[in-house]
């Protein structure tokens, strides 16, 4: 299946962001759902809302509900999240290459710029800048939104979730798809999603920052371009 | 959850996104060469992430039918039929299972 693969990155049209956006968007919410209804009871229903607003990184947030609820000070709260986000720096340096504008925007574009954001930025043959804000805001409502249904409607408004789940597998499948651009890259794709795969369940500890230490590592070993 | 706790992590992440974003400057030709070939094995990482949960258990299988019916249609490089791949891969592993 694989060998017949194009051997040419694409870019997405703007239909198919948009579809992208608003199918992710859906399972985000519903994501944002299931951080209220956790975060909700013990934090308190608009404490939950504005650190979804506020932080807006749902690995982080999960993470402090989970830490403060087993107990956790704040410097294992802040640690875990330093962690979580170190992958971010990684992130913004590669959007980087594609944003020409003023570091002004680039500072505003930041804030909404996500796991998603970040890859349907990179897919899209339109500006990264635009996609990033038009994706982050539809992402952003959706998490926000999604945490206030659940932290006020409590545990009966968390449905299809399991649903939500397949949705993120699926984006990024079709996001790897598309981005590899030849058949070097289709060969530093697998290795790094199998070797990923393995390392996150050696070390759960830090399987956030893993995918982003399997792309350098295949990227800095593959061939020549 | 204080206050002040939730707006050093409100901190900490928005310095983590916009350190790499905003902070930096334009990379050489070489590292954008670099950056370039990032992005398919880190989308490829992130599949492999959502499907092994932090306590090492394994998704659920509609969730691995969904992966597998969205990697049977990636030649096609098309996010409506990946997703409907996905999709028809979630309902036929829910109905297996």
């Amino acid at each position: 299946m694989l060998k017949k693969l194009p051997v040419k990155a694409v870019r997405w049209a703007e239909r198919d962001i948009v579809l992208a956006a608003f199918s992710t968007g859906l399972a985000i919410a519903v994501y944002g759902v299931v951080f209220g209804v956790v975060a909700g009871p013990g934090w308190g229903s608009w404490r939950a809302i504005l650190a979804s607003a506020l932080i807006y990184s749902g690995s982080a947030q999960f993470a402090a509900a989970q830490l403060l609820a087993q107990g956790g000070g704040a410097g294992a709260v802040i640690s875990a999240a330093a962690i979580l986000n170190a992958r971010n720096v990684v992130l913004g340096a590669v959007l980087r290459s594609r944003v020409r504008d003023g570091p002004v925007r680039r500072a505003g574009v930041a804030f909404l710029m996500d796991d998603e954001s970040f890859g349907l930025a990179m897919a899209s043959a339109r500006s990264a800048v635009k996609v990033v804000l038009g994706a982050g805001a539809i992402f952003f409502v959706a998490w926000v939104g999604g945490t206030a249904i659940g932290a006020f409607a409590g545990s009966g408004s968390v449905v299809f979730a399991d649903a939500a789940t397949a949705m993120f597998p699926v984006l990024f499948v079709g996001l790897a798809a598309i981005s590899v651009e030849d058949r070097a890259g289709l060969v530093r794709t697998v290795a790094a999603g199998t070797g990923t795969l393995g390392l996150v369940y050696a070390f759960p500890a830090v399987r956030d920052f893993v995918p982003v230490a399997a792309a350098v590592a295949v990227s800095l070993l593959g061939g020549r371009r | 959850m204080s206050w002040w706790l939730l707006l050093v992590l409100a901190a900490l992440t928005y310095a983590s996104r916009a350190a790499g974003l905003a902070l930096l400057p334009a990379p050489p030709t070489r590292l954008e060469r670099l950056l370039a070939r990032i992005p398919a094995p880190l989308f490829a990482g992130f599949v492999a992430l959502s499907l092994v949960s932090p306590d090492r258990s394994v998704a659920s299988v509609p969730v691995l039918g969904a992966t597998a019916g969205a990697l049977c249609v990636v030649p096609t490089r098309s996010f409506p039929i990946v997703l409907v791949g996905g999709m028809a891969g979630y309902a036929i592993a829910s109905a297996l299972t």
